[in-house]
Parts: C-alpha cells; sequence; structure tokens
C-alpha cells in the first residue's frame, strides 16, 4: 500500500556520487537511472552536437571490451540498457531483476568510468546523428518541438541536442575524450534507483562500482546562460497540418508555486474536461492533438503548448488557443480545481508502484532541486494550494506566449499584440 | 515473484470476464475489448470502427460528452480508446477504490447514444487525425503493409479509412454497425491489478447485466498471406521508409514465444543480428523487426527508415540477416535474446495497465492466458533445435510482402509487376 512516510535514502560518497534509492517491496524489478550533469548545453560551439555523440558511443565499448563484449556482458544478466543525452545532463538507464543489481551497476560503472570512445566507434555514432538529423524531417511534432526551444530560449539553452550536419561532421575522437575528461567525474554523477531491492544492497553494489573513482579535473560549469527569445518563426514544410507551438516562462521546480502552477496547467490542458481539450477539440474539432506542459531547466521552467491542425484552420486554432490562455487567471473555478486535485492524485497513485516511473521521476527531481519529494507531500501540496495561490502564481506568471513558432504550408496569421 | 492466476467469469447475458489479482499493487487497470475493428468493415465504411470508438466518448442515456470527460477526470483515471484491425478497446486505470466507479462509467459508455449534435463535430476531429497521421509516414506505412500482406481479406483493411469514406459515413449507418457489434457476447471485460473478483462480477451484473444476450460473431475465411509488394512514391517524404512482412504464428500459438525471441535475435534495438550489420555500420538510425500476431493469422514484420541512397545497401544487410538463420543461432546468440526478452516480461509484470493491454490481445483471441511464470517457463523452452523447427513451420525467406512509402519510385525486390 501507499503510504506517505518517506522510503528515499539518500547518501552521498567521499568522491561526491550522489546515490538515491527508493524501495518498492515486492516490486520484480530494478530499475537505475545514472545521471551525468553535462549536457548539449556544454559542447563548444563549433561542436553542437557532441553531447550526443558522446552519449552514442557510451555502450560501443568500455574497459578493455569492444562493443560486442560490452552488449553481450549486459545481455548475459539480462540487463536492458539505453542512454540520452538533454540539454544539461546525459542518462544511462538499466533495468535488471533485483538479484542482478550489483551486476548492474557494475557494468555503469565501466561505461561511465573507462568508455573506450574509439575513433571508429566515434565515427559510427557521427553517421547516426547524421541519420537523425534526417529522419527528423519526417517527424514534425518532434521537428517543431526543437524549433520551438531553439527560438525561445536561443543559443545556447534552446540547442538541439543533435547539432547540425556541419558541427557533426567537425566532431574529432579528441573531442570526445575531452568532453568526457571534464565533465564524467564523480562530483557530477547522481545514480538513482527504485524497485525491488533494500537500500542496502543497492548502496554495496554503488559504492563497490563506484567508491574508489577519483577524478583528475574538478568540473567548472559556466553558469547558466541568459535566454534569448525571438518572438514568432514560421518554417515552411509541405504537410497535411499546420504544428503550432508557443511557450512562455513559468517557475523553476524548487519555486514555492511549483504546485500551484501544476494545478493551472492541470486545469488548462490535464485532462478530458479541461480547458484547451474542450474548447478546441471538442466543441470546435479544430485538431486531434492539442496539449500544454510544464517542464524545466535546472533553476528554471517553461510551458509550452502544442496543436496541429489542417492549413485553413491553423489561424482560428491559435486564436481559441490564445484565448484560453489569456483567460484563465479570471475564469478558473473551485471546482475545476478540486477536479485537477483528484486527476493529478490519482495518476500520481497509479503510477508511484512502477519502478520505471519513479526512478525518472526521482533522478528528475533530484537534479533540478537536490532532494526527492515523497508522494504522500506531493499530494498534499496539491490539495492544500488554495484557488488564490494560483491566481497569484498567474498574475505572476501570466500565461502570455513569449515564443510563437509554426511549421507547415503557411505562416500563421498573428492576432495585433 | 507473484503467484497470480486468473479467475475466469461468465455473465449472465454472455460478457465474458478474465480477471488477474496482482498481488503488490494498489491500483488496478480495467476495460472492455469490443470484438470489432476494421476487418469488420466494408470499403465504404472503411474507419467506422474509430470513429465509433470518438462517438462511445460522446453520450450515453446517462451522460452526455461533458459529463463522460468530467467523470474520468473525477476517477482520476489514466485512460484512453484504441482501434485496431479486430478489436476495439477502452480502459482506465485508477486507485483501486475507484474501480466501481470506473466500472460504472465503461459500461454506461458501451452504450452510446450517438447524439447528432455531436457527429459532424467529431467527423472533422477525425479527419484531423487522418492528416496528423499522413504527415507520419513511420506510422501511415503499418496501414500499408497489412494491405499488402493480407490483400484482399478484410485484415487488410485499414483502420483509419481515409478522409473520403470518414466524410461519407452517416449516423444510421453507426447506429446500425453499433447496435450490431456492441453486444455483451461480443465484448470482453479484463481487469488486472488490485481486484476482488466478487465484487468485480457484482458490479458489471448490476451495470450491464441488463443489457440483451446476444452478439454476431465474426465469420471470416482465414487470412491467407498475399505476399504483395508496392512502392509508394511520395516525393515530400525525405526517407524511404521501408516495411517486411513474413507470415508467422497467430495469438497464442505455442510457436509465439519462438516468433518473439525470433524477432529479437533479428532486429531488437540492440546487439541483433540487423543492429550490428545496419545500426552499428551507420547505415540507418532505426530498424527494427517484431511479431505482430492476430486471432487467425499472424506476421513477422521489418521497418526501417534509410536515407534512399543507402537502401540498396540497406536491403542486402536485410537479406543476409534472414537468410543467414539458414546455418543456425548459435546457443549464445539464443541466450542472450532470451535474457532481453524475460527481462522485458518480468517488467511488464509490475505495471496493471501493461498487463492489461497483454491479457486483452490474449482474450480477443481467445488464446490461453499465461502468467508470467509461465510466460518466462515458455522462453526458457527455447532451444537452437526449436529454433530450426520453427523456421521450418513459419520460412523467413521465400514469400514476403513489402511496402517501400518515400521519395524513390523504384526499390529493388519491392516493385511489382
Amino acid at each position: 500500500m501507499l503510504d506517505s512516510s518517506n522510503r528515499f535514502r539518500r547518501e552521498t560518497l567521499g568522491n561526491g556520487v550522489e546515490v538515491i534509492g527508493e524501495g518498492l517491496p515486492g516490486s520484480p524489478i530494478a530499475a537505475i537511472n545514472l545521471r551525468v550533469c553535462i549536457g548539449a548545453r556544454d559542447d563548444p560551439p563549433d561542436r553542437l552536437g557532441l553531447s550526443h555523440v558522446v552519449q552514442e558511443t557510451l555502450l560501443k565499448g568500455a574497459a578493455g571490451m569492444d562493443a560486442r563484449q560490452l552488449l553481450d556482458a549486459f545481455d548475459l544478466y539480462g540487463v536492458t540498457r539505453g542512454t540520452r543525452a538533454d540539454l544539461e545532463t546525459i542518462d544511462l538507464r538499466c533495468g535488471c531483476l533485483p538479484r542482478h543489481v550489483d551486476k548492474a551497476v557494475e557494468l555503469m560503472a565501466k561505461v561511465i568510468q573507462e568508455p573506450a570512445l574509439a575513433s571508429d566507434q566515434i565515427e559510427v555514432s557521427k553517421r547516426l546523428s547524421l541519420e537523425e538529423l534526417k529522419s527528423l524531417e519526417d517527424e514534425p511534432q518532434d521537428k517543431v518541438g526543437q524549433l520551438l526551444w531553439q527560438h525561445y530560449l536561443g543559443e545556447p539553452l534552446g540547442r538541439q541536442t543533435l547539432g547540425t550536419a556541419a558541427t557533426v561532421d567537425a566532431i574529432e575522437q579528441e573531442d570526445a575524450e575531452r568532453y568526457w575528461r571534464g565533465g564524467f567525474e564523480p562530483r557530477s554523477i547522481q545514480i538513482a534507483m527504485s524497485g525491488g531491492v533494500e537500500w542496502e544492497d543497492f548502496r554495496e553494489a554503488v559504492v563497490g562500482a563506484f567508491g574508489d573513482w577519483r577524478a583528475d579535473e574538478s568540473p567548472s560549469r559556466p553558469p547558466i546562460p541568459e535566454i534569448a527569445s525571438t518572438p514568432v518563426h514560421h518554417e515552411n514544410h509541405d504537410s497535411e497540418q499546420t504544428h503550432i507551438t508557443l511557450a512562455f516562462p513559468s517557475v523553476a521546480r524548487e519555486d514555492d508555486d511549483f504546485y500551484a502552477a501544476q494545478l493551472a496547467i492541470a486545469v488548462l490542458s490535464g485532462g478530458a474536461s479541461s480547458r484547451l481539450f474542450t474548447e478546441v477539440r471538442e466543441k470546435r474539432g479544430l485538431v486531434y492533438s492539442v496539449r500544454a506542459s510544464w517542464s524545466a531547466l535546472k533553476n528554471q521552467g517553461h510551458i509550452s503548448l502544442y496543436a496541429g491542425t489542417t492549413v485553413e484552420r491553423a489561424d482560428e486554432t491559435l486564436e481559441v488557443c490564445l484565448h484560453e490562455l489569456r483567460k484563465l487567471r479570471d475564469t478558473i473555478t473551485q471546482e475545476e480545481l478540486d477536479r485537477a486535485r483528484k486527476m493529478l492524485r490519482g495518476q500520481l497513485q497509479t503510477t508511484a508502484e512502477l519502478s520505471g516511473a519513479r526512478v525518472r521521476s526521482i533522478a528528475g527531481e533530484f537534479y533540478l532541486t537536490g532532494r526527492t519529494t515523497p508522494i504522500g507531500e506531493v499530494i498534499s501540496r496539491l490539495e492544500t494550494t488554495p484557488l488564490e495561490s494560483i491566481r497569484s502564481y498567474l498574475d505572476a506568471y501570466p500565461m502570455t506566449p513569449t515564443t510563437i513558432v509554426s511549421l507547415g504550408p503557411k505562416p500563421l496569421t498573428l492576432p495585433n499584440n | 515473484m507473484s503467484e497470480n492466476s486468473f479467475v475466469r467469469r461468465e455473465l449472465s447475458n454472455g460478457l465474458q470476464v478474465v480477471m488477474e489479482p496482482m498481488g503488490r499493487v494498489s491500483s488496478a487497470a480495467m476495460g472492455f475489448g469490443v470484438l470489432t475493428g476494421s476487418r469488420d468493415e466494408t470499403e465504404k465504411t472503411a474507419g467506422i470502427s474509430h470513429f465509433l470508438e470518438h462517438m462511445v466518448f460522446k453520450g450515453t442515456a446517462r451522460r452526455d460528452a461533458r459529463q463522460i470527460n468530467l467523470a474520468f477526470d473525477e476517477v482520476g483515471a489514466i485512460w484512453n480508446a484504441y482501434t485496431e484491425w479486430e478489436l476495439t478497446a477502452y480502459y482506465g486505470w485508477a486507485p483501486a477504490d475507484q474501480t466501481e466507479n470506473l466500472i460504472d462509467l465503461l459500461s454506461d459508455m458501451m452504450r452510446p447514444a450517438l447524439p447528432a449534435e455531436e457527429f459532424e463535430t467529431e467527423k472533422k476531429v477525425i479527419l484531423e487525425e487522418i492528416a496528423m497521421y499522413l504527415d507520419m509516414p513511420a506510422s501511415m506505412i503499418f496501414d500499408y503493409l497489412m494491405t499488402a500482406a493480407w490483400g484482399l481479406h478484410p485484415l487488410g483493411n485499414s483502420v483509419l479509412g481515409t478522409m473520403e469514406t470518414v466524410s461519407g459515413i452517416d449516423r444510421n449507418q453507426m447506429k446500425e454497425y453499433a447496435a450490431r457489434r456492441y453486444q455483451p457476447a461480443n465484448m470482453r471485460f479484463v481487469i488486472t491489478g488490485k481486484v476482488d473478483p466478487d465484487q468485480v462480477v457484482a458490479s458489471l451484473e448490476r451495470h450491464v447485466g441488463e443489457q440483451k444476450v446476444g452478439g454476431s460473431g465474426r465469420t471470416q475465411e482465414t487470412p491467407v498471406f498475399a505476399g504483395e509488394n508496392r512502392v509508394m512514391r511520395q516525393e515530400k517524404i525525405a526517407r524511404e521508409h521501408l516495411t517486411l512482412a513474413w507470415p508467422a504464428p497467430k495469438v497464442g500459438d505455442d510457436w509465439e514465444p519462438t516468433a518473439q525471441v525470433l524477432a529479437r535475435i533479428l532486429g531488437d534495438a540492440t546487439n541483433s543480428r540487423l543492429f550490428w550489420s545496419v545500426i552499428q555500420e551507420g547505415l540507418a538510425d532505426d530498424v527494427s523487426v517484431g511479431h505482430f500476431p492476430f486471432s487467425d493469422a499472424g506476421m513477422i514484420y521489418l521497418y526501417a527508415s534509410v536515407d534512399p541512397d543507402n537502401i540498396p545497401t540497406v536491403l542486402d544487410k536485410i537479406d543476409e540477416a534472414f537468410s543467414g538463420l539458414r546455418s543456425g543461432v548459435s546457443e549464445e546468440e539464443l541466450t542472450r535474446s532470451k535474457n532481453r526478452h524475460a527481462t522485458g516480461i518480468v517488467a511488464s509484470g509490475e505495471s496493471p495497465m501493461s498487463r492489461w493491454g497483454q491479457l486483452m490481445e490474449q482474450v480477443k483471441a481467445d488464446a490461453p492466458l499465461l502468467t508470467i511464470e509461465q510466460e518466462l517457463a515458455a522462453i526458457d523452452a527455447i532451444s537452437t533445435r526449436t529454433i530450426g523447427e520453427y523456421l521450418e513451420r513459419f520460412p523467413l525467406e521465400p514469400s514476403r510482402s513489402g511496402v517501400a512509402l518515400g521519395p524513390m519510385s523504384e526499390v529493388p525486390g519491392l516493385n511489382s509487376v
């Protein structure tokens, strides 16, 4: 049963590695998320896409094993694995049976501490990045999302992690080596686990595999850069639909108003009875997909919206979305707030027992705030945030788009102001 | 691990109920599968099952569309619906104290009122959904592959239909179709997680028990693999999207686990034959192989997204990987794929929602149900010898279907004369 007691355990090893665990008693699986606090934001401007290439190459050989030997070693114990590069972080994610958690952690340590980063493997990763860039042309929803962040956050925070064909092409083995040396060190590692493993067993595995790791260099991450937005951008694309996105600032994860922001977003776009779904899809049939969501970088949060509609209905769709954003502050009701709370509570409770969902949530919050909030506390914060706090949050962070980006056959006609 | 087992009941009106109580969780995933889909449609009404799925959310005798949406949010459910070739499913996943409310809501929805004032608005949403998929060649191509693989048999029908067929569907046609197909004996109810079987059955008797006995079932000849090939040129698509299909076991066939493991050997996302010969060579960023079973037929499919310049090489690599099976599979290679597959099975057993989806697949075909332990035992029993036997029964060479969608007008081996 779900209880409100804190099931988290946390320890900072002597060398700086952060270890966080959440036991899910009886879970048949363990999910582990190892986060390295370096990402696309840290790519040299003439080597954009470097963090993506490094991430792609991590599983292509380590600790004297070539790519095949390394993957065979994972498969020997049925350890699933994957990597991803984001703007601020690189993640190595593994899943295994609880009894193999020590083997999984040991392999993860090899991948992070002793990656081969061989030059022929770097070349493979570069080719894959170039292929992915080309694939993006056939995935307009992903593409417009990337264009939005580029124009809303600007350089470097809005970077596309894949980089560009020219900057990827310029990457050499030494670049990858230097990137790894500069960012992969104990103080930038956060390793989180959720699942059917006792804290002591997980801790012991991490201490055994990471405890003796010493780095040559101390990390020096530049301060968080400023946002540099452009207000409007359209990119022509021969598509059936016009893909519309927009974004504006919200609170950071650690902000007191975080829960007010989550509730405001839930009323706007959380469920079937939310404002956007009702007004844009249910009443007018303008779209199949319309959604708004909150997302965060370190010390900052943002809200973005997506709507996809056929060309001749694009202007009306944007107009209805903007109208709903504008009027939320003055029209939000207690009834809607209560429903949003119930919805969020139900969804939190159901996913609270899944190790994969939990570990991503824990790793994400820990990176942003240095702590983890028990689900019981999240629920009680949501339940005690009054309507007044949501209004004052919306006063401080009005839902006024900073940037509007579209992708499709024809630019949008933007309303005045 | 769990000692889960199944509880099966049949209501007096013919509704079959399948329950899997799961020991450690406090939520339940549940829903109806209606045994109807695109294979039950005519050429003129292509897309009517999917359109009806949308209309099911638009009102009943007791609730209008708004009230249905409000009810889902009040429950705090993670919910959705989907339509495929032979099934239309409606589900919700919520804390177990909401089971009664969800059964009430979902049962009510199985008797849709199809209100006239919602019909045309929702038609617009469907047309937007079709437009959205037309912008996503990686999804659309599977619709085309089904037609190529199964030819004129109704299993080859398109799930979405076309803009033309959907525009032409009228409300009376839908009323007739719903009355004929949404009958208790033509439905299944599946629930997994924290479940009290007696309470669930009592609740279902209350909410659907009075519905009359009946159900038209489906009488169709067993699909015969047509093995057609198609090159569909669309210049605006950047990549060449490629799908291939081979005949394979149906749902519940004793050979199904072998087909799943064989798909992993060939085209798993990591450490598979095609991973090494295509991805690891930087020839394409996405190649996958999977088993796609239906109630009376099945196929192994391959999907790849490829730069047109690389198509000839990639097709050679695919042929090599498949014909290479003639010289057998090594013990080590088999063990590695089995281990990866087993971890996936165990992980899915953690989540009531994943289990619900898996069980509904078995239930829709009246196939035997396997517990996680039984699934693992079936995987364990696969040997290099049984792989050989499988390939004699379901050869992966002479007859295959293929569809290419992209800028190319000719694709080696796919242009039918």
